[in-house]
């Protein structure tokens, strides 16, 4: 069944999309919204039944059988490099497939009831229904050219359902600033791939961009250097500056925020279960250029801690409710590049899992108080509104209880697993993500006390008409809800009387770093180790109790200043936070003004400048030229009319052409644009011939 | 007649027609400068399959240089129902002048 | 020998007529030129032993496409300025990045060693090549029997959509 049924998980959204994409305005306009959403729903549906039937499968197969690659067609053949559509189905991506169609198909059912009334809900079911298939290609390709595929396609997609109401100016910015921000860690992946096309042309007859091969070949690539540094160092950074940008990291995390403009789902979907986990997939999947990159490796955990921290920081302040999650989310994207950083692959994909189910559930919670409360995303005006929404709140309790680490939850038992590499890899990295747990803790349980609890604060003619979503909103939401709470028994660890049985279930594709290896063959040498030393199960207990305890205070903290005693909170604030931290909080930490000013502005004010310095300047100068050598030649004429009038004509005459030619630079002509980039290829294809 | 020479022509002609392309104004000029573009890459195929065939089948080149001539036709008809629907709209059809869509 | 005159007749007309094409300042004889240009290659085909891709060049290019540019040309210059429908721009810089273009490409092409395998032999690829088009590259020439196909609609509603606006605009 894998061999045959595989392909078809991204063909089915794929010609889901060009059904919809293609007639979708016939079949809205004949069938009717609902029936756009029905159809729109039963590709990722039936996606999904075949996604989970393969897993099944899988697992019933003897674990040295559980990476299968299939081999559909050649893609590209020139000479020795070659490249093949092929999907490769082991048990990583069969476990990104059930979340992708799983969470997939609950929020595809969810928008129906969220779209509803708007006149493009043919366009939103085919652009997701793309995305869904671009996201599914770049999880089951096997090289990394397909992979970058549906890398490429998942930003394309995301760009569209951002800007998906694009009459609104803000919205269309959002979209585009998503999609230039990914553009520049798209740089990082092409990069990093170009390197190891290098790599494999000096070393290898046949260039191969296929996981498996390129597996085996690492040895060889690490003993070489390029520009002076060993090149799959080189080679890893670009692939985390590509992971960078998809999946919201410093410094090139300010997309994802913006990119609450578009539609809840979408949020849901794309901007928090499944696109922005797949820089997290990527360095999953190249584990073992990961493994042989140290240095690399220490810059993501870096990057990571940081990220994890300060969104944190940020997502204490703000009153968007959106915007709360949306930071939340960069703060938990930042945990998994942290546990992929220490080497522990596996806890960073079980968080992976993790935060989709609890993250999704809580954009969807979010998403039905927003559209109940007519399309209000200010927190400080909700409160309350467990009453009238009783599924969404519950759910949305039970969600945060998982993100926020609460014993037994799904986020307890990732979240620990991470902080506990931390503190075995490096204290510091433990201390920024320790102090993030708490954070997340205190502003997750701010959002669920304004919004859900205390008094109403907005006016009453919203209130009245609040009321609980229909069924087909409210049961996705509670589904995921469920398994945020129960997904983390999937993988409890040794002292806790478990069996990492996730982790040796990702084992015959993700082996973690050695010194923290507990998956495959080294397993039993670790247990071993376990055993004989006590103390070091004694340290995870306390780590445990630890956190917990932090957290725990800090959610106290929270209802403590956001529903026992607001006043209080105020008097405290004006007392101990002075204004300009909280000030700098909610913006962000200036970021974007300092991109604004720091590359856009100055950007921007030299394309002025130099349209200014065309048209004042050069024109002035020529024309000031032949003005004024026209007086002089005049008062030289009376002198001297033959000679000096003659030179100084052909002075005037000179300058005019020279500032005719200068400012063709600036005309934005097409054939001068042509000639100059021809010239500049001229130019730096002599240089390479010629020099190097 | 050697395969050096031949590159050579077609180099020739691509320049030739990369210079047409840069210093025309009329809009049918550029294309004709396209048309020896064109020419000069399947120039290039054919004398490659001659001189040294693909491994694959001797006459692979020459098949992509008619891939090249039909892709070519495509674009001339196309570009000529352009440049007459252009014309009629505006009365000439010099590529500089036509900046409507500038905004 | 009677290979080498062909073909020396046949690069003077390439190249002399392709000369005339890019720099001639009368657009319509650039485009008669461009058709001698066109048969030159033909030729230059023919001595390359692509005998069906020499036909294709003459009926397609030579037939077609050089003298539906002719139309063009007539079609849309000022006829009553025939001297002024094909003015230079921007010569100098043009003429700059040509031939640094040209003298870049020369010396690649010169200074590299090409792997010359024994010359094809000068037989009937006809049915060689129709063998191709329907085995190997069936898709691709399905593909591009498509693309004319659009190409023709695309270009037929290109005029008439102009055709119906002037007459709208004619209208008093």
């Amino acid at each position: 069944m894998i061999e045959t049924l595989i392909p078809l998980v991204p063909i089915l959204p794929l010609l889901g999309a060009l059904v919809l994409g293609l007639f979708g305005k016939k079949i809205q306009a004949v069938l009717g919204e609902a029936w756009t959403g029905i159809l729109g729903c039963t590709t990722p549906a039936l996606a999904a039944v075949i996604a989970y039937g393969s897993f099944f499968e899988l697992i019933g197969r003897p674990e040295t059988q559980r990476v299968v690659v299939l081999k559909l067609a050649s893609w590209i053949t020139v000479a020795d490099f070659q490249v093949e559509w092929a999907f490769r189905f082991d048990p990583l991506s069969a476990l990104m497939l059930m979340i992708i169609t799983g969470i997939g198909t609950l929020i595809h059912i969810y928008s129906i009831g969220y779209m509803h009334g708007d006149a493009g809900v043919w366009r939103f079911f085919a652009y997701i229904n793309l995305f869904l298939a671009a996201m599914l290609m770049l999880v089951l390709g096997d090289n990394l050219l397909i992979m970058f595929l549906g890398w490429e396609g998942v930003g394309l997609c995301s760009y569209l359902l951002i800007g998906f109401w694009f009459t609104n100016s803000d919205y269309a910015y959002a979209g585009r600033k998503a999609f230039i921000v990914n553009r520049i860690g798209d740089l990082g992946f092409l990069t990093g791939m170009f390197i190891l096309v290098y790599l494999s042309a000096m070393n290898f007859d046949l260039v191969t961009l296929s996981f498996g091969e390129l597996g085996s070949r690492m040895e060889v690539f690490s003993q070489y250097r390029i520009w002076g540094m060993p090149a799959l160092e080189v080679a890893a950074v670009a692939f985390f500056i590509g992971a960078m940008g998809k999946s919201a990291q410093i410094p090139l995390y300010v997309w994802l925020p913006d990119a609450m403009a578009g539609p809840t789902p979408v949020s849901a979907l794309i901007h928090a279960a499944t696109m922005v986990t797949a820089g997290v997939y990527m360095i999953g999947r190249m584990y073992f250029m990961y493994s042989l990159a140290p240095h690399a490796l220490e810059f993501v955990a870096i990057i990571a801690a940081i990220t994890c921290f300060f969104s944190a920081t940020i997502g204490m302040a703000q009153y968007d409710i959106k915007k709360v999650l949306a930071y939340s989310t960069v703060s938990q994207l930042g945990y998994m590049f942290l546990a992929m950083g220490t080497g522990a692959y596996s806890a960073g994909i079980f968080h992976l899992l993790t935060h989709a189910a609890f993250k999704a559930s809580l954009f969807m919670g979010s998403g039905a108080v927003i559209i109940a409360l007519h399309h209000e995303q200010d927190m400080r005006k909700m409160g309350g509104l467990i009453k009238k929404m009783p599924l969404t709140g519950w759910s949305f309790v039970a969600a945060t209880l998982a993100i926020m680490g609460f014993p037994l939850t799904s986020g307890f038992f990732s979240k620990d697993e991470i902080l506990e590499k931390a503190f075995e890899h490096a204290p510091a990295l433990w201390v920024l993500a320790f102090a993030a747990a708490g954070i997340t803790s205190f502003y997750m349980w701010r959002l669920v006390f304004m919004t859900f609890f205390g008094t109403y604060r907005g006016d009453h003619h919203t209130w009245d008409h609040c009321h609980e979503q229909p069924k087909r909103t409210t049961f996705p939401v509670a589904i995921l809800a469920v398994a945020a709470l129960t997904l983390g028994f999937l993988n409890i660890p040794d002292f806790l009387g478990g069996h990492y049985n996730f982790s040796h279930y990702l084992s015959p594709v993700v082996v973690d770093l050695e010194g923290h290896v507990r998956a495959g063959e080294l397993l039993l040498e670790v247990e071993k180790a376990a055993e004989a030393e006590p103390e070091g199960s004694k340290v995870e207990w306390a780590l445990m109790i630890g956190s917990v305890l932090w957290t725990l205070f800090t959610a106290a903290l929270a209802y403590f200043f956001y529903l026992a005693n607001p006043a209080k909170r105020e008097a405290l604030m004006a007392k101990f936070l002075p204004q300009q931290i909280f000030k700098v909080l909610h913006n962000k930490y200036f970021v974007d003004e300092f991109y604004d000013w720091a590359l856009i502005r100055p950007l921007t004010r030299l394309f002025r400048f130099l349209a200014s310095f065309d048209r004042l300047v050069i024109d002035g100068a020529v024309n000031l030229a032949g003005y004024l050598s026209r007086g002089v030649a005049m008062l030289a004429g009376l002198l001297d009319k033959g000679v000096v009038d003659g030179t100084v004509n052909e002075l005037a005459w000179f300058s005019q052409t020279a500032g005719k030619g200068f400012s063709l630079m600036q005309s934005g002509k097409i054939q001068v644009l042509v000639a100059s980039a021809l010239l500049l290829f001229v130019g730096v294809f002599a240089l390479l011939i010629f020099y190097v | 007649m050697t395969l050096t020479n031949l590159l050579a022509i077609s180099t020739a002609l691509f320049a030739l027609g990369t210079v047409m392309f840069l210093t025309r104004k009329n809009s049918i000029a550029l294309l004709m400068g396209i048309e020896l573009l064109m020419n000069a890459a399947a120039l290039n195929f054919v004398a490659f399959s001659y001189y040294s065939p693909s491994l694959n089948h001797p006459l692979d080149g020459q098949v992509f240089a008619l891939f090249i001539i039909m892709v070519a036709v495509a674009e001339a008809v196309v570009a000529l129902g352009i440049a007459i629907a252009v014309y009629k709209e505006y009365a000439h059809v010099d590529a500089d002048q036509l900046t409507e869509l500038q905004g | 020998m009677v290979q080498n005159l062909f073909y020396g007749g046949f690069v003077a007309l390439t190249l002399g007529a392709g000369l005339y094409v890019a720099i001639g300042q009368n657009l319509i004889r650039s485009a008669f030129a461009l058709f001698f240009t066109l048969c030159g290659v033909a030729g230059l085909y023919v001595l390359l032993a692509g005998d069906f891709i020499a036909m294709i060049q003459l009926m397609v290019y030579a037939g077609g496409i050089a003298v539906l540019l002719a139309f063009g040309a007539m079609l849309t210059h000022k006829v009553d300025d025939p001297q002024h429908s094909n003015l230079l721009v921007n010569g100098f810089l043009s003429f700059i990045s040509g031939t640094a273009f040209f003298s870049l490409l020369f010396y690649v092409l010169t200074e590299s060693s090409w792997r010359v395998k024994a010359e094809a032999l000068s037989e009937p690829t006809t049915k060689e090549i129709g063998k191709l088009l329907l085995k190997e590259y069936v898709l691709p020439f399905e593909v591009v029997s498509f693309l004319l196909l659009v190409a023709m609609i695309g270009a037929v509603y290109l005029v008439q959509k102009g055709e119906n606006q002037t007459q709208k605009g004619d209208r008093p």
